[in-house]
């Protein structure tokens, strides 16, 4: 993402390497709350109420008690160094917001894939996104107190993954759980930069 | 917005400090780069030599 500076153009103020990873998902799926719990800021929420109209649009099977939603992105930040910061951006989850992903995913390191077991089939299109885009992805289900645990293998034939992508649990609301996601993630795209995918088998 | 630009700050983050939706803070940086006010740079890239960035970034999450 681009840098802005009032300093003369010709000074050579370092601008910070920025790693940019993407938050994708279903609606409903708990992008926001991963954002939240490993950012140092707040997560620029851009939540607003569900009203009657975006209930026709938004599938709430499941979800009774989702009453607001993110209507842009959400963004947080985890500074590495002076030189090093991480910015995660969160994809908005309806599909009528599907035009910005393009923009959000330039340039970005890869994404995490979130899945909820009660609905994985809200998955399948962020999975296809990246898949076609070819940018190293993992996905993480995140463990809801009230949905049944599956075990990983059944998740990963039912979400039709290739061997080569990773797939966790996760419970988004912990620090230490959403900062292990963010570290398969890196691991992955640094293991695709040392033995490329040749061919992708889908 | 150009106190925050003393240093260089991602679009980003100025819109999170602004509390602006980020299309917002696009078009006024757009203006203020017309007037000469600030100067937009594309972050440092990070290529197929980044390994050692990438090892970097996992070790320091691994910390948080």
């Amino acid at each position: 993402m681009p840098f802005a500076s009032s300093e003369p153009t010709g000074e050579r103020e370092s601008v910070p390497v920025a790693i940019k990873i993407l938050i994708a998902g279903g609606f409903g799926v708990g992008k926001t709350t991963l954002v939240g719990s490993v950012s140092e800021v707040r997560p620029l929420r851009t939540e607003e109420a569900l009203s009657e109209p975006s209930s026709e649009f938004d599938d709430l099977d499941g979800l009774e008690r989702k009453s607001t939603t993110t209507v842009a992105m959400d963004f947080g930040r985890i500074t590495i160094s002076d030189d090093l910061v991480v910015y995660l951006f969160g994809t908005p989850g309806q599909k009528r917001f599907w035009f910005m992903w393009d923009e959000l995913a330039f340039g970005a390191l890869g994404a995490v894939v979130m899945a909820d077991t009660r609905r994985l089939a809200d998955s399948f299109p962020s999975i296809d996104y990246f898949e076609r885009n070819g940018m190293p992805f993992v996905v993480a289900v995140n463990c809801f107190d009230d949905a049944r645990r599956y075990p990983l293998l059944t998740t990963r034939s039912a979400l039709n993954l290739t061997p080569d992508v990773p797939l966790l649990l996760c419970d988004a609301r912990k620090r230490e759980s959403s900062r292990d996601v963010l570290v398969a993630l890196v691991e992955h795209a640094a293991d695709r930069l040392t033995a490329p995918r040749v061919t992708s088998s889908r | 917005m150009l106190q925050l630009c003393q240093r260089p700050i991602s679009v980003a983050d100025l819109a999170a400090t602004l509390d602006l939706p980020l299309g917002v803070i696009r078009i006024l940086v757009a203006d203020l780069r017309e007037r000469g006010f600030v100067s937009v740079k594309p972050p440092a890239p990070i290529g197929l030599s980044d390994l050692r960035i990438l090892k970097e970034v996992a070790d320091a999450l691994r910390k948080l």
